[in-house]
């Protein structure tokens, strides 16, 4: 959908008052783009946001009212025109491609009847606006008079532009919401100190039409996810119960001499262990006594030997990586390294392995134990000895000890609230535990009739002897397999009313938006006292949330979906013979690289137009490699300044260049549509079914570059009319390859990333397309909305949601693109805070 | 000892060591299977899914009847040809990717839902939900669904591409996924018998507990609300259902029995490193599950309904497969779209052939006993086209299918029409399926 914002010809109220209106609007709404904010409030009969509007926005509705029910037809005058004038008119000029014979573009008008159906379909209607208006349509055939055409316009610019939005005001409804993955996970980890992730286990959750994992009509429940609530609910509760009884922090130290090895024949040392090649493994099994944060060291030094391998060591839990640390150590000097992971209890293995590092700080190290090793031969028969030969790359190994880490869990009980002791009976601690249980876990408060059903899983439990401590895990464990947990149910309001959340299921949207986990302590307080419905306590609010360290599920789990990067590394994986160089180590610093931009913009409160262009980027020495930038040591992400202005943005992102490659090579095609559609949220059509797909580089292709091979397959004019907008685009980011690398050439051949834009732009390259993108920001601003409140929602849009989308959009622009108002004013939306009921049955 | 013979190796292979023993019930309801009628087999049935459809000229094989003559693609079949039939002239009609997939087994595809409604539309029950819900309920678990893919993000027409990880429908608001982990599924479908009699007991008394809550919400809740809900009470109901099976042995008494006892081999954690291994280990799980009884219902999903798997791995192949399918009679593409779609049929080979080689109760094989449907939801990649299906029947279903033969239907005949009659074969009295327009009376 291409929507025009800000001083465009589309956003004139009606055809007899634009001249004075031109005049008026900056007298009375003031001046910039918010004319049509204002007008949606002025048509607005029910007005359900008069208590958020500022003053001035005020003031500008009731001029702008007063201005409007003068100047535009009202919806019923809109009615009847298009029964009268407008139908007569497109059965004339549009029916025979647009009729239910040919179905041309899939669009039959004579399926319009009234206003409804055309807002219901708002889509066609502003593309139809569009190609009326440049005469692009009818290309043949009949022409309507230029007064014909003119009315048409003027019609359909009222309808999709002008309209008194009122009349089709709805909140929407979203379906039972069932937390997906991300948010059972960090739900439990909030409900119990836990941070287990049982949801890793589960399926994978659908993605609903609005992009997003949590769209709750992507979310399903089938009998295999329920055996894994139980499963899951069992493993917790018995984690909580471990944690009860096991007494102080484990800690234990491990000899080496008591590992088993994978070679039998290898000599042990008397300090431990050396490993000396690649294939050795040393492990030994561990029991642990709960689900804890444990710190695991390793004593242990390196020799390089004279071949200059700098060895490394990589520590498993059970077969899955927790850590490597490159052991330069020298031998007169060990060193103890230290990972740190999450283990749940029982039995578990933890190995030891050798690994070759290969990074610039090893390098260097490398070379400097080569040129020594040479100085030393050199030195040797200089003086005529024999020269020493060298020693083997070994890790020695010593000890290791295994740690609960100090600090890691949650500082007070957050499950076990009570004890039974000589004056507090069994039964009523765990009444106790229960209730405070099932209130934060339903994120609402709790019947006693509710809490007596749970005593009464607790009693059954007792009675046939379980220990208190599982009678009241039984009990958990039912409250955690509950409906009242895994959806969140928000059930006021009817069909044909609007409801107005319940500050408590309010405080739930809100942390399942932000945080992705219940509500925290605070949120619920404030809705129990009543204020969180009050819009300063909501600013607060968001403020702290945004804040706080729970916000990067939102910030990594939003912008992954939306951008189509989420799975990299999973479903999204170059060819390993294309691009060797691809490893899951680069792919997991892309995405870091791409979630750093969004937390600086989105904590910092930084303008949304640096994810258009930025003069920075994150990046770790592999990353800053592999982009060609120097002068980036060691592994860990850091900030770095950009000298040119190629990378920056979304659009130098390598999350996103090879999200948008196909396997084996780029795909201009798919870059430029996924810019049109996913940046600036233009409705394509689909490719005809059999229009077919580029061919592998083969014979035919020799020598050309992709761009070549690509016009050579797009002489077709039924393909060009869609391609011209696309491809150009594409070709502006050839300068990327299939794995977001900097490159001249393709195939040998220079590469070519000029554009002309059917607009008749030509720029060069990414960095003058970025610029020509920036124009654009209007429209980009209106799609970080739109997605922003479909994320919000869990649901997709619909067409009663454009009110709601505009006010978020003009709020963003009128605050200079700032990222938090972005998320004020989604949570402030209409939607975000009411609902509609459907039908009972 | 006599105990051996419900493996404890199958119990306790991989599963560490401070597992408890299965509930002595179980073991119990093994002694009991002299007591079944050993003439009387269960007859099977199996889905294979294969993607993106095929190159046409290279799979419609020449002639009808017993002497027809393999195609390049059906090449494979040579050794099991007797006991396969190829069926031609299936179509569905449906659309794009997700259409097609979608459609596969309910007959009717996916639509986009209406503006202001929740939920999908459309869909109908798939074939294999169908009959597992119709046929008695003797078995651990009703259904088994198995797959190497997850749902893949993006969209077609509209649609959201996610839809096509699977064809098995319980009906237009509840999509089954199929599971990919292959551990993850030997631990669903061999799982619940390791637990202790007390483990099973507790279970059960929260589930009381649980469908209570959801009838609460049930009552207050629009009508969105209750379909949600609806799949939570089905799905409970369906664990329900196998603890209590558990619990009281007496009921699974008339299980039928392996003849001999298969090896378990409970699959590493993780997906396995390549597509052929992790196929192989999918199939061997859906070959136990019918072994053991643990289901009468398998559908597999060789690959994601709109798969992009990269097939370079395959000697003449380059790409991914769904790239490759838009050939456009180019035969640098024509070519490795029919390796790849031979590399798919080689898998039902492989099944077929495991299948042989369990000997069953009454003296038949598991591949007797069976109905295998494999097929693609698209003929032609290119074009999307949605007639003359891909469609293979194999296995002889206790002796309701007479296989080995190409099989020419009337043009156009609703894929449906198979679907209900192999419902027919499962022992279903239905008269319609979906878009059903009639039985084939030949198969």
């Amino acid at each position: 959908m291409r929507f025009l914002i800000g001083h465009t010809p589309a956003i004139r109220p009606a055809r007899s008052t634009s001249a004075l209106w031109r005049r008026l609007q900056p007298i009375l709404v003031g001046p910039g783009a918010d004319t049509r904010v204002a007008r949606v409030h002025a048509r607005s009969r029910v007005e359900p946001l008069k208590h958020w509007a500022s003053h001035y926005r005020l003031a500008a509705s009731i001029l702008a009212c007063a201005l409007a029910a003068w100047a535009a037809p009202s919806n019923k005058e809109l009615d009847a025109s298009f029964r009268d004038e407008i139908q007569p008119l497109l059965e004339t000029y549009c029916s025979s491609c647009h009729g239910e014979e040919l179905k041309t573009a899939g669009i039959v008008f004579s399926e319009f009847d009234d206003l409804e159906s055309v807002v219901r379909s708002r889509s066609i209607w502003l593309r139809a606006l569009r190609v009326l208006r440049e005469n692009e349509m009818p290309p043949m055939g009949a022409q309507p008079s230029v007064q014909e055409r003119q009315r048409i316009v003027e019609w359909i610019d009222n309808a999709v532009n002008h309209l008194d939005w009122s009349e089709f005001s709805h909140p929407g409804s979203v379906t039972l919401a069932r937390l997906n993955r991300t948010e059972y996970n960090n739900t439990i980890r909030d409900l119990t100190g836990l941070d287990m992730r049982p949801a890793d286990m589960f399926p994978t959750d659908g993605q609903g039409d609005s992009g997003f994992r949590n769209d709750r009509d992507g979310l399903f429940v089938a009998p295999v996810l329920v055996e894994k609530y139980f499963s899951a609910a069992s493993e917790v509760v018995d984690e909580l119960i471990a944690s009860r009884i096991a007494e102080g922090r484990f800690s234990a130290r491990l000899e080496l001499e008591d590992f088993l090895l994978t070679e039998t024949n290898h000599p042990r040392q008397h300090y431990g262990f050396d490993l000396i090649n690649q294939q050795q493994t040393v492990y030994r099994y561990v029991t642990f006594p709960r689900f804890a944060n444990y710190t695991i060291r390793v004593r242990a030094w390196g020799v390089s030997g004279r071949q200059g391998i700098a060895p490394g060591l990589t520590v498993r839990l059970d077969g899955k990586m927790i850590g490597q640390a490159h052991v330069i150590a020298p031998p007169d000097e060990p060193h103890v390294y230290s990972f740190q992971t999450n283990i749940p209890s029982g039995s578990h293995r933890i190995s030891l392995h050798w690994y070759t590092p290969k990074t610039q700080e090893t390098n260097d190290h490398n070379r400097r134990l080569v040129a020594e090793a040479k100085r030393a031969k050199e030195a040797a028969i200089a003086a005529g000895k024999k020269p020493k030969g060298g020693e083997p790359v070994v890790v020695s190994l010593d000890w290791v000890e295994v740690e609960e880490t100090a600090g890691s869990g949650p500082e007070g009980p957050l499950v076990w609230v009570a004890e039974p002791r000589e004056d507090v009976p069994a039964r009523t601690a765990a009444r106790q535990i229960l209730a405070r249980f099932a209130e934060r876990a339903y994120r609402s408060p709790v019947e006693e009739s509710e809490i007596e059903r749970l005593l009464a899983v607790y009693d059954r439990a007792a009675s046939w002897g379980e220990t208190y401590e599982q009678a009241v895990g039984l009990a958990l464990k039912a409250v955690l397999v509950s409906p009242r947990f895994l959806f969140r149910p928000e059930v006021g309001g009817n069909a044909s009313t609007d409801y107005e959340l319940s500050a408590y299921e309010l405080a739930s949207r809100l942390s399942y938006f932000l945080w992705m986990s219940m509500p925290d302590q605070e949120l619920m307080d404030r809705a129990r006292a009543g204020e969180l419905r009050n819009p300063t306590v909501l600013d607060q609010q968001v403020k702290r949330m945004l804040a706080d360290g729970k916000a990067q599920a939102f910030i990594e789990t939003f912008f992954a979906q939306w951008l189509g990067y989420a799975e990299l590394g999973g479903t999204i994986k170059p060819d390993r013979e294309e691009f060797p160089q691809f490893s899951a180590r680069l792919g997991e610093a892309m995405t870091a690289e791409a979630t750093l931009l969004f937390d600086r913009i989105v904590r910092e409160d930084r303008s949304l137009l640096e994810l258009l262009d930025a003069n920075y980027t994150h990046l770790n020495e592999e990353l800053a490699k592999h982009y060609g930038i120097r002068g980036v040591l060691g592994r860990e992400m850091r900030r770095v300044a950009l000298k040119d202005k190629r990378r920056g943005g979304i659009l130098g992102l390598g999350a996103v260049l090879t999200a948008t490659s196909l396997p084996n090579r780029t795909s201009p095609v798919v870059r430029g549509k996924w810019v049109l559609e996913t940046m600036f949220g233009e409705e394509l059509p689909p490719p005809l079914p059999d229009a077919g797909e580029l061919p592998e580089p083969g014979k035919s292709t020799e020598g050309m570059t992709l761009r070549q091979v690509f016009e050579m397959h797009r002489s077709e004019d039924r393909c060009a009319v869609c391609h011209e907008r696309i491809d150009p685009i594409g070709f502006g980011l050839e300068n990327f390859d299939g794995i977001g690398r900097w490159r001249q050439t393709d195939n040998n051949q220079p590469v070519d990333a000029t554009g002309t834009l059917p607009s008749g732009k030509t720029f060069e390259g990414p960095v003058e397309l970025k610029a020509i993108l920036l124009e654009r920001k209007e429209e980009f601003a209106r799609m970080v909305s739109a997605q922003t409140l479909k994320f919000a929602l869990g649901r997709d849009l619909e067409y009663f949601d454009e009110p709601a989308v505009q006010e978020i959009t003009q709020a963003v622009i009128r605050s200079n693109y700032s990222a938090q108002a972005l998320i004020s004013a989604t949570v402030r939306s209409y939607p975000f805070r009411y609902r509609r009921g459907l039908p009972k049955s | 000892m006599m105990h051996d013979r419900v493996s404890r190796r199958a119990v306790l292979k991989g599963i560490g060591v401070t597992l408890a023993l299965p509930c002595l019930d179980v073991v119990e309801a093994a002694r009991g299977a002299a007591r079944i009628d050993a003439s009387q087999a269960p007859v099977r049935l199996a889905t294979l899914f294969h993607p993106n459809g095929v190159y046409p000229p290279n799979w419609d094989p020449e002639g009808v009847g017993r002497d027809f003559k393999l195609s390049r693609i059906l090449e494979p079949l040579e050794p099991v040809r007797g006991d396969v039939s190829v069926i031609s002239n299936l179509g569905s009609g449906s659309k794009g990717h997700v259409g097609a997939t979608t459609s596969f087994l309910t007959g009717t595809p996916l639509n986009r839902r209406p503006a202001g409604r929740n939920g999908q539309q459309g869909m109908g029950v798939s074939l294999d939900q169908f009959v597992a819900e119709r046929i008695p309920k003797r078995t651990p678990m009703a259904s088994l669904e198995l797959g190497t893919e997850p749902p893949r993000s993006g969209g077609e027409n509209g649609l959201s591409i996610s839809y096509a990880s699977t064809v098995s429908w319980r009906s237009d608001q509840t999509k089954v996924d199929p599971e990919i982990e292959p551990q993850a599924a030997f631990d669903r479908l061999f799982g619940v018998t390791r637990k202790t009699r007390e483990q099973l007991q507790a279970e059960a008394s929260i589930i009381d507990h649980v469908l209570e809550d959801a009838k609460a919400i049930r009552k207050r809740g629009s009508q969105d609300d209750r379909r949600k809900i609806d799949e939570y009470l089905t799905s409970v109901r369906e664990v329900e259902r196998r603890i209590q099976g558990n619990l009281k042995p007496s009921e699974a008494v008339d299980r039928w029995q392996p003849l001999v006892e298969p090896e378990f081999v409970r699959p590493e954690a993780g997906i396995p490193a390549t597509r052929h291994e992790h196929l192989r280990q999918m199939i061997d799980l859906m070959v136990l599950a019918f072994q053991t009884d643990t289901t009468r219902v398998a559908t597999l999903m060789m690959a994601h309904g709109f798969s992009r798997q990269n097939f370079t791995f395959l000697d003449g192949v380059k790409g991914d497969h769904h790239s490759i399918s838009h050939h456009k009679e180019n035969p640098e593409l024509t070519e490795p779209y029919t390796i790849v779609s031979q590399w798919y049929v080689t898998q039902l080979v492989y099944l077929m052939e495991r299948m042989q080689a369990v000997r069953e109760a009454d003296g038949k094989t598991l591949l007797d006993n069976s109905m295998i449907l494999y097929g693609s939801a698209l003929k032609n990649g290119n074009g999307h086209t949605t007639e003359n299906l891909p469609i293979l029947l194999a296995g002889r279903g206790g002796g309701r299918l007479n296989p080995g033969r190409r099989i020419m239907l009337p043009e156009k005949t609703p894929i449906t029409n198979l679907h209900l009659t192999l419902a027919q074969k499962m022992g279903i009295e239905a008269e319609r399926f979906s878009n059903s327009s009639g039985t084939l009376a030949d198969l």
